[in-house]
């Protein structure tokens, strides 16, 4: 029941996807949407969560043709090993990418709002060490802290909406339907990267007790987080209004802190909430880092997990330090989004899918 | 160099030098030989055996009228009940046998049949015919009957020493509740659990270990309650063991669990009956071991560290809200000077300004940084706790009023520390004695350290990586293949049941399904009460 075979519930996987989808995004996630469709915001953010929902059926899809099997080895089953590979470490470098620029944006927010005199080095180094010692530990590890973890993070993040619901004006909202609908179609494009986490249930769905619930895991972790989104969406340009979301770089952040608690015992509660950020951020650095000597492993076809942790911690370390600033660091990001981050949550998962049915491979063919 | 070798050589010698005695034990300390039909061979053998062992008592004695058969009875002196003794066996075989016509045929043909059967007015006797099984007879305080032309011994249950009884318990004080402890004897200890609960699918199973001590362990559970596996794991683990000896339930509690490098405990102990009752009817299993009044539960899981006894004895309010106490106390335990440190030198902001400029005020005179002032305070109490420990009671009273109240107002006056840091110090100290399990709190006030570190050297965000270390550290571990923060993770395993009973304590009727430990067919724990049909 308990042995340590690295299996996991549908709970357990669905709370690690919840954890890992929700981040860093939703810190910008309003003043994005507002970009497209200003008063119209939350229907891109909506739209986003469709799109997320088309890209979790197509990866579950492909994944749950090959239960046994990561995408190390089920993308070389159906297109020949060496394109295999190519994908595989396409993916790996994708996750590195990501992860480093994550941490770095996380180091950058937390040298602002906490640490003013620490060096960002070490807030790096230090998030990318502890989410290291965790991985070695094991996906069961990952899986039960994740379910401790979704408690710390969700409950005060609710209680902070409930309580900013008090600050907001839904006449900022209206007029509602002006933009038109290719407009919202492009930022729903767009705002769908931020569900690019979804990559992980190519590699995640093996790891499931049950690997055909997998497309349930994803829709349930999606619609979670999809909601959320919009929630956050919806109260920040109530609380703002479109114009002045637009001017924010953080507008989430902004509106918490224009919460006030009733009793005002703790002032500045931004600061409380980034503790709880924090934590998100561990929970997705520790995604992408696990997942990333996940593929390294597989390819290496080493008999020991999580061994190849260490090396990478050096790695996404360097690379995280390479874009000189903040902007650049966001630049970057974009770039990387605008251009590859279609790549695995689209057109690679379909082709998989084609090209499998076609070759009748996988589970289909009983 | 020679020179050394040459003493170390001489030593050996003396130090190797074979041993009398050494001819009848094995490399295992066990002791060797069958018994023999010759009554003065055995009693030479147990002589040598006993050599300088003063504390036996030993007499050969002509049985019966005639006196043509020898008999020999040994024992040791006051761990045995003499009034048995005397009574039943030597007043039966000296005094008693005289009645007997000693011509009665049955007496001649099958003497030593018809003395065990009709000369001993005790029920609780056994026949061997080891040496071994007669010398720990007489070394656990039973009593050994050799009789002559017969390889064999009768060991009459004679043990019965001094102890000092059932006494209240000291360490887990309930308001409601039975006030009976358990002590040192198993025996006694067994006894109250089978008190309280009349089943025969209560086994006590009982095995020896420590080649020297020879303690007697029990293992007991409900046969059909508890999880096979982890019975089967728990005895392999058990009999792995090869020690000299075992003095208290604490070796076999470290020899035996899951991780040893954890300073968090991951098998119970408890002195009380009732909550070792109420273990074993969940499906876990107590270790009894003898010579202690504690006794180890296993598995356990951090939750059960943080119930009491007296949770299901009171009503379910109360208790729901001292749960919740328990677990924020905890937390403080691990937590509140981090915090405290975090807030004061990195984020001042987060603290109302009111109090913030109250803080900066009290801490205005003291020469030190927030984090030294802190250690300072917590390892004063740290040395108080462990001064306190060990005094006899009227001088530990002393010891509290001057360390704490006297040292504490003159250290707050000196401006050494400010007075939040005895305020925070304290309120750390309190925290740690309201949860039940003194190993818990240890565990925690290991951890208190680990997170001052990591919040002194990154405010906040170095609290939280403290948090997480802690909290990565806790899932990681398993208590015989349980995860050790069951049910906060995984609490889907039970139907969500095993949630009725952690954090809150739900009213008794909807407890009605035993927790994950117990066999998966048989977690019905109520049928019916009043209030559900």
């Amino acid at each position: 029941m308990f042995s340590m075979n690295d299996k996991a519930s549908a709970r357990q996987v669905t709370i690690l996807l919840i954890l890992d989808l929700f981040g860093t995004a939703a810190l910008t996630l309003p003043r994005r949407a507002a970009e497209f469709a200003s008063e119209d915001a939350w229907m891109v953010v909506i739209g986003g969560v469709v799109l997320a929902l088309i890209y979790g059926f197509l990866i579950t899809s492909v994944a749950t043709l090959f239960p046994q099997d990561s995408f190390v080895e089920f993308s070389g089953k159906i297109v020949t090993k060496p394109i295999g590979m190519a994908l595989s470490l396409l993916l790996m470098a994708k996750l590195m990418a990501g992860v480093a620029l994550e941490v770095r944006v996380f180091g950058e927010i937390l040298k602002q709002t906490l640490l003013p005199k620490t060096p960002i080095e070490v807030i790096i180094i230090s998030m990318l060490l502890i989410t290291a010692y965790l991985i070695r530990k094991g996906y069961e590890c990952r899986a039960r802290i994740a379910e401790i973890l979704v408690v710390i993070v969700f409950l005060p993040l609710i209680f902070v909406f409930l309580l900013a619901l008090f600050n907001a004006d839904f006449t900022n909202l209206l007029p509602m339907f002006k933009t038109p609908a290719p407009k919202i179609l492009e930022g729903a494009y767009y705002l769908g990267f931020t569900f690019g986490g979804l990559e992980v249930m190519l590699l995640a769905t093996m790891f499931l007790v049950k690997p055909k619930r997998a497309p349930r895991v994803t829709t349930t972790a999606i619609i979670v987080v999809g909601f959320f989104n919009v929630a956050v969406t919806l109260i920040t340009l109530a609380t703002f209004g479109s114009m002045e979301t637009n001017k924010q770089i953080w507008p989430t952040m902004q509106m918490m802190q224009s919460v006030n608690f009733p009793g005002l015992f703790i002032e500045r509660q931004d600061v409380l909430m980034m503790s709880f950020w924090i934590l998100s951020v561990f929970a997705i650095v520790n995604a992408g880092l696990f997942f990333i000597s996940f593929i390294a492993t597989r390819m290496l076809k080493s008999s020991e997990h999580y061994y190849l942790v260490l090396p990478f911690v050096p790695i996404l370390y360097f690379i995280s330090l390479i874009p000189d600033n903040i902007a650049q660091t966001y630049e970057w990001l974009d770039f990387m989004n605008r251009y590859f981050g279609i790549i695995f949550l689209f057109p690679v998962p379909l082709i998989l899918l084609m090209i499998a049915k076609m070759r009748k491979l996988g589970d289909t063919v009983e | 160099m020679k020179f050394i070798k040459k003493r170390e050589k001489k030593i050996s010698k003396e130090e190797f030098a074979p041993h009398p005695e050494d001819a009848l034990h094995d490399e295992n300390n066990k002791v060797t030989g069958a018994l023999s039909t010759d009554l003065d061979e055995n009693i030479e053998r147990l002589d040598i055996l006993f050599k300088d062992c003063n504390d036996l008592v030993k007499r050969k004695f002509p049985m019966g009228t005639q006196q043509r058969t020898n008999m020999y009875i040994a024992y040791i002196d006051l761990m045995v009940d003499r009034k048995t003794i005397e009574m039943s066996v030597l007043d039966q075989l000296i005094l008693g046998i005289r009645d007997v016509p000693p011509s009665a045929p049955e007496l001649k043909q099958s003497l030593y049949e018809s003395m065990r059967d009709g000369g001993l007015a005790t029920a609780d006797i056994k026949e061997v015919d080891t040496m071994d099984e007669v010398t720990l007879a007489i070394l656990s305080g039973d009593t050994v009957l050799f009789m002559d032309g017969y390889a064999k011994v009768i060991i009459i249950a004679t043990k019965g020493w001094p102890n000092r009884g059932i006494q209240a318990p000291e360490t887990e004080v309930v308001v409601q509740g039975p006030k009976e402890a358990f002590s040192e004897s198993l025996r006694m200890n067994t006894v109250l659990i089978r008190r309280r609960i009349r089943d025969t699918k209560l086994k006590v199973k009982q095995l020896q270990i420590g080649t020297r001590s020879r303690t007697d362990i029990a293992l007991v559970y409900m046969e059909d309650i508890v999880r096979p596996s982890i019975l089967e794991e728990l005895e392999k683990r058990l009999h792995s063991i090869e020690i000299d000896a075992i003095l208290e339930s604490g070796y076999i509690q470290q020899l035996i669990e899951d991780d040893w490098n954890s300073p968090f405990p991951q098998i119970q102990t408890t002195e009380r009956p009732d909550k070792t009752a109420s273990s074993i009817l969940e499906g876990r299993i107590a270790i009894v071991v003898d010579n202690t009044p504690f006794v180890l539960i296993a598995p356990a899981v951090f939750a059960s560290f943080f119930q009491a006894a007296e949770d299901y004895y009171q009503r379910w309010h109360v208790m729901s809200f001292v749960r919740l106490i328990r677990y924020v106390a905890g937390f403080f335990a691990a937590a509140l000077p981090g915090l405290y440190i975090a807030l004061t030198t990195f984020h001042p902001a987060m603290i109302p300004t009111p109090l913030a400029l109250a803080m900066a005020g009290a801490r205005e005179a003291v020469p030190f940084p927030a984090v030294i002032e802190v250690v300072i305070m917590e390892l004063a109490f740290e040395l108080l706790r462990e001064a306190g420990i060990r005094l006899p009671a009227p001088i530990g009273s002393t010891i509290g009023i001057v360390g704490g109240l006297i040292i504490g107002q003159a250290a707050v006056e000196a401006g050494i520390v400010s007075p939040i840091i005895v305020i925070i110090v304290a309120v750390t100290a309190i925290s740690s004695f309201a949860i039940p399990a003194i190993s818990m709190t240890n565990g925690f006030r290991i951890m208190k350290y680990i997170i001052i570190l990591c919040s002194a050297f990154l405010g906040l965000y170095g609290f939280w990586l403290g948090v997480l270390v802690l909290l990565i550290h806790l899932v990681s571990l398993k208590s015989f293949n349980i995860p050790y923060m069951y049910p906060y993770v995984s609490c889907n395993l039970n139907g969500y049941n095993d949630l009725k009973d952690s954090i809150i304590r739900v009213p008794t009727f909807l407890i009605n399904k035993r927790p994950l430990f117990a066999r998966a067919d048989q977690r019905i724990r109520m049928k019916s009460s009043p209030k559900k049909k």
